[in-house]
C-alpha cells in the first residue's frame, strides 16, 4: 500500500490538515499551561508591586532601559524571521519546489543567533547586577535602599522577582534556541523537508510565546521607574 | 514514575516534616528535611498530569468517532474533559509555587519570607489555587462513573443530559474561584473571605444539578440493584451528605467553629471516600467484565458493597459529631467524653477495611474461575460494549460510527437478565 | 526570493511592534505610577495581540485554538483577581480611631505572651 510506505499523516488522523490542527491545538493547550506557569509568578509580582510600589520604582531605576529595549527588539526580529521561515515552508509545500529551503534555513539560523545575543545581553546584565551586590540573599546591598520598608530589604523582593521571572524566561529561551537550531539543521538535512512543516509551526508558536512573555516582562521590570 | 520515586525516596531517607501543604515560612525557612527533593517529585508528577490532561483535551476535541457529536459523548468523557481542564490549568501554578519555595531554600530568604516583606499567605493563595481544584480532579471522574451506572441499571436515559454535562464544566470552572475557603482563619482579609465564601456556596448549584438529575433518572426506572448500582446509590447518598456539610463549611462563622476539627475530616471523607472511592469501586465492578472478560460473584459483590457502606458511615458519621463538639484533628489524644465516638469510628474503619479486602478476593478469584463475559453483559449502551471482552489491542477493527444519543435505553421489563456470563456453547 | 503577498502582514506587524516598543519606552519617561503602569500594560497587550494574531496566525486558526488561548488569559485573570481581592481589602475592617470607644487589639489572631 502506498499510503503506509509514504504516509502523509499518522494513524489516528483522517488527513494531513487534521493532524496539523491537532498539533497546533495541542501546542496551544501547552502554551496555556505555560501562561499559568508564569502566571504564578505574575501573581506574586502584582501582589508585591501593590504592597511596595516604592521598592519596585527604586529597583527598576537600577536596570538599563536601553539594553532592555534592545533585547526586546532582538527578540521581536527573531520572531519575524521565524514567522517568515514558516510561511516559506508552507508555500514550498504547496508548489513542491525546493528553492525555499535555503532561505528558510538561513532565517532560522539568524533567529537562533539572535536568541544567543539576547541571552548574552541578559547575562551581562545579571553580571553587572551581581557585581553591584543586588543579587538577593544575605549579601544584598540593602544599604542602598535604607528609606524603603524593612530597612531596604523590600527592594530585595523586586530583585527576587526579577531574577526568578527573567531566569525562568531565560531557561525557556535556551530551550527555544536549541529547538530552533535543531529544526533548522533538520530541514537542511531532510530529504523531504516539507514534512517538517508541522514541527516548524509548533516550534515557531513556542518561540512567539516566549517573546510574548518578554513583551510583558520588559515593562514590568524596566519601565516602572 | 520518576516523580513517584523521588517522593518515595524522600519518605525512606528521612521524610518531610512540613505536612502535606508545605506551608511557608516553615517549609521555606525552618524545615530541615528533604523539602526540595519532595518538591522535585511533585514537580515531575505535575508534568505527567499536564501531559495527560493535554492528551485527553486534544483527543476529545479532535479524535471523536464519526457521528459522535459533543452531546452524544458518554458522561464519563465529559467529566474526564472537565478533569483534564483542571489538570492543565491548575498544575502549572503549583509547579511554579514549589519552584519558588525551592529558590527560597537554596538562596536563603525569599519571596514568602516576612523578614524582607514577603507574605507567607501568598504561598497559601498559590497553593490553594491548585489544591482546591485538585479535589475536583478527584471527584469529577467519580461523578462520570455514576452517570454511566445509574442509567444502565435504571434502564432509562440519563435525565437532563445537557445539564449534567454542563454542570461538570461549571464545577471545574467555579472550582478555581473558591480557594480562599481554606484560608478563612489564616489572616486573609475578611472581605476576600466573604467573596470566597459566596463563591464556594455557588459550587453547590452544579453539584445539586447532578444529584437531582441522577435521582430523576431513577424515578420510574426499572431498577436493578446489581453491585455497581449499589455503589452508585451509595455515592449519591454519601456525596449529598458531604456536599451539604460543604455548604455549611463555606459559611465563615461555622467554619471558624469547626475549623481544624474532625468535622472537616468527616466532610472531606464523605466526598473523597464516600464519594470517590464508592464511585471507583462501582466503576471497577461495572467495567470488570469488559476489562478482564470475567464475571465476578454477584452475591459477594453485593455483600461487600453493603459492608463498605455501613462501615464507612460508622467510621465517619461520628466524626461530624466529634468535630462539632470540638475535637481537633491531627492530635493523638482526646478528651475522655469523646471516647465512645472514637470507638465507633475505629470499629467502622475496621469494617470498612474488610469491605475493601473482599473485592480484592472475589475479583481476583473471578479471573480464574469466573464465567466468561459476553461483549455486553449489562446490555449497556456505549461504544466500549460493542467490542469483545476484554478488548483487543486495537479496540475497534473498524472505526465505529455513532448514530444515536448516549444512554438510549429502551423501556425494560423486570424479567430482563443482565450481568450473567456467556451462555454455555456446545 | 522576493517578498510574496502572504508575507506582507508579517513585515507590517514587525514594523508595528517596533513603533509600539518606541512608544512604550517614550511613555515610561512621561507617565509614572498607576497611569504609567496602565499605559505600559496597554501597549504590551497590543504588542501581544499583534504577535498572536499575525505571527502565531490566530486570525486563521480554528475556533478551538482561540478558545484555548482565551482560557489561558481568563484563568490568569482569575488567579490575579482573587488574590488581589485579599491583598487590596486588608485592613478595611480596622475600626477608625475616631469612632473607637475603647482600646481595641490591633490583631485578632495572635496573642503575644510575655516571658
Ligand atoms: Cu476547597
Amino acid at each position: 500500500m502506498s499510503s503506509t510506505s509514504n504516509p502523509t499523516h499518522l494513524i489516528p488522523y483522517d488527513s494531513p490538515s487534521h493532524q496539523r490542527h491537532a498539533a497546533i491545538f495541542g501546542l496551544w493547550v501547552f502554551l496555556v499551561t505555560e501562561i499559568l506557569f508564569f502566571g504564578g509568578m505574575i501573581v506574586g509580582y502584582v501582589v508585591y508591586h501593590y504592597e511596595y510600589p516604592e521598592a519596585f520604582r527604586e529597583g527598576s531605576r537600577t536596570l538599563n532601559v536601553w539594553a532592555g529595549g534592545a533585547m526586546t527588539a532582538v527578540l521581536l526580529l527573531g520572531s519575524l524571521l521565524i514567522a517568515v521561515a514558516e510561511h516559506l515552508t508552507e508555500e514550498g509545500d504547496r508548489d513542491n519546489s525546493q528553492s525555499w529551503r535555503g532561505t528558510a534555513v538561513w532565517r532560522l539560523a539568524v533567529t537562533a543567533c539572535l536568541g544567543v545575543v539576547f541571552l548574552g545581553l541578559e547575562f551581562y546584565e545579571y553580571h553587572e547586577l551581581i557585581g553591584e551586590g543586588l543579587f538577593p540573599g544575605s549579601q544584598f546591598a540593602r544599604q542602598r535602599f535604607t528609606d524603603l520598608p524593612y530597612s531596604g530589604r523590600a527592594a530585595e523582593l523586586f530583585f527576587l522577582m526579577f531574577f526568578c521571572m527573567t531566569g525562568l524566561h531565560a531557561f525557556h529561551m535556551i530551550v527555544g534556541i536549541l529547538l530552533v537550531g535543531g529544526i533548522g539543521t533538520a530541514i537542511q538535512r531532510a530529504r523531504q523537508p516539507e514534512r517538517l512543516g508541522n514541527t516548524l509551526t509548533v516550534i515557531a508558536l513556542y518561540w512567539h510565546f516566549v517573546d510574548i512573555v518578554w513583551i510583558f516582562l520588559y515593562p514590568l521590570f524596566y519601565l516602572v521607574r | 514514575m520518576t516523580g513517584g520515586l523521588f517522593t518515595l525516596g524522600v519518605i525512606i531517607i528521612g521524610g518531610v516534616d512540613t505536612g502535606w501543604t508545605f506551608y511557608t515560612p516553615y517549609s521555606s525557612t525552618y524545615a530541615n528535611t528533604w523539602v526540595i527533593l519532595a518538591a522535585t517529585g511533585i514537580f515531575i508528577n505535575g508534568f505527567s498530569s499536564i501531559a495527560t490532561g493535554l492528551n485527553f483535551i486534544v483527543s476529545i476535541h479532535l479524535l471523536r468517532a464519526p457521528g459522535l457529536t459533543w452531546f452524544r459523548l458518554p458522561m464519563f468523557v465529559w467529566t474526564t474533559y472537565a478533569t483534564s481542564l483542571i489538570m492543565v490549568l491548575a498544575t502549572p501554578v503549583l509547579a511554579v509555587t514549589l519552584g519558588l519555595v525551592a529558590v527560597e531554600r537554596i538562596f536563603g530568604g525569599g519571596i514568602f519570607d516576612p523578614a524582607i516583606g514577603g507574605d507567607p499567605l501568598l504561598f497559601q493563595h498559590l497553593f490553594w489555587f491548585y489544591s482546591h481544584p485538585a479535589v475536583y480532579i478527584m471527584i469529577l471522574p467519580g461523578m462520570g462513573v455514576v452517570s454511566e451506572i445509574v442509567p444502565c441499571f435504571a434502564r432509562k436515559p440519563l435525565f437532563g443530559y445537557g445539564f449534567v454535562a454542563m454542570s461538570g464544566l461549571a464545577i471545574a470552572a467555579l472550582g478555581f474561584l473558591v480557594w480562599g475557603h481554606h484560608m478563612f482563619v489564616s489572616g486573609q482579609s475578611i472581605y476576600a473571605g466573604l467573596l470566597f465564601s459566596f463563591l464556594s456556596m455557588l459550587v453547590a448549584i452544579p453539584s445539586a444539578v447532578k444529584v437531582f438529575n441522577w435521582t430523576a433518572t431513577l424515578y420510574k426506572g426499572t431498577i436493578f440493584l446489581k453491585t455497581p448500582m449499589l455503589y452508585a446509590m451509595g455515592f449519591i447518598g454519601l456525596f449529598t451528605i458531604g456536599g451539604l456539610t460543604g455548604i455549611s463549611l463555606a459559611s465563615i462563622g461555622f467554619d471558624m467553629h469547626v475549623h481544624d476539627t474532625y468535622f472537616i475530616v468527616a466532610h472531606f471523607h464523605y466526598i473523597m471516600v464516600g464519594g470517590m472511592v464508592m464511585a471507583f469501586l462501582g466503576g471497577v465492578h461495572f467495567w470488570w467484565p469488559k476489562m478482564t472478560g470475567a464475571i465476578y460473584s454477584e452475591w459477594w459483590g453485593r455483600v461487600s458493597a453493603l459492608i463498605v457502606f455501613l462501615g464507612f458511615n460508622l467510621a465517619f458519621f461520628p466524626q461530624f459529631i466529634l468535630g462539632y463538639l470540638g475535637n481537633p484533628r491531627r492530635y493523638h489524644a482526646y478528651a475522655e467524653g469523646f471516647q465512645v465516638f472514637h470507638i465507633m469510628s475505629t470499629l467502622g474503619a475496621s469494617i470498612l477495611g474488610i469491605g475493601y479486602l473482599l473485592p480484592l478476593g472475589y475479583l481476583l478469584w473471578s479471573l480464574k474461575y469466573g464465567r466468561r463475559a459476553s461483549r455486553n453483559p449489562w446490555q449497556a449502551t456505549g461504544l466500549e460494549w460493542t467490542t469483545p471482552s476484554p478488548p483487543p489491542t486495537h479496540n475497534f477493527g473498524e472505526t465505529p460510527t455513532v448514530t444515536g444519543p448516549a444512554y438510549d435505553y429502551p423501556p425494560a421489563h423486570r424479567e430482563l437478565v443482565i450481568g450473567e456470563g456467556e451462555p454455555e456453547k456446545n | 526570493m522576493e517578498t510574496s503577498n502572504s508575507q506582507r502582514p508579517l513585515y507590517l506587524a514587525f514594523l508595528g511592534l517596533m513603533v509600539l516598543l518606541a512608544a512604550t519606552i517614550g511613555c515610561s519617561f512621561v507617565f509614572s505610577g498607576l497611569l504609567g503602569a496602565m499605559v505600559a500594560m496597554a501597549i504590551a497587550t497590543s504588542k501581544m495581540l499583534l504577535v498572536m494574531f499575525i505571527f502565531m496566525d490566530l486570525r486563521r486558526s480554528p475556533s478551538s485554538v482561540r478558545f484555548a488561548a482565551c482560557a489561558g488569559f481568563l484563568w490568569l485573570f482569575f488567579a490575579v483577581f482573587c488574590t488581589l481581592a485579599d491583598f487590596t481589602t486588608r485592613g478595611w475592617n480596622e475600626v477608625p480611631e475616631k469612632t473607637a470607644t475603647r482600646e481595641l487589639p490591633t490583631t485578632y489572631d495572635r496573642v503575644e505572651f510575655e516571658n
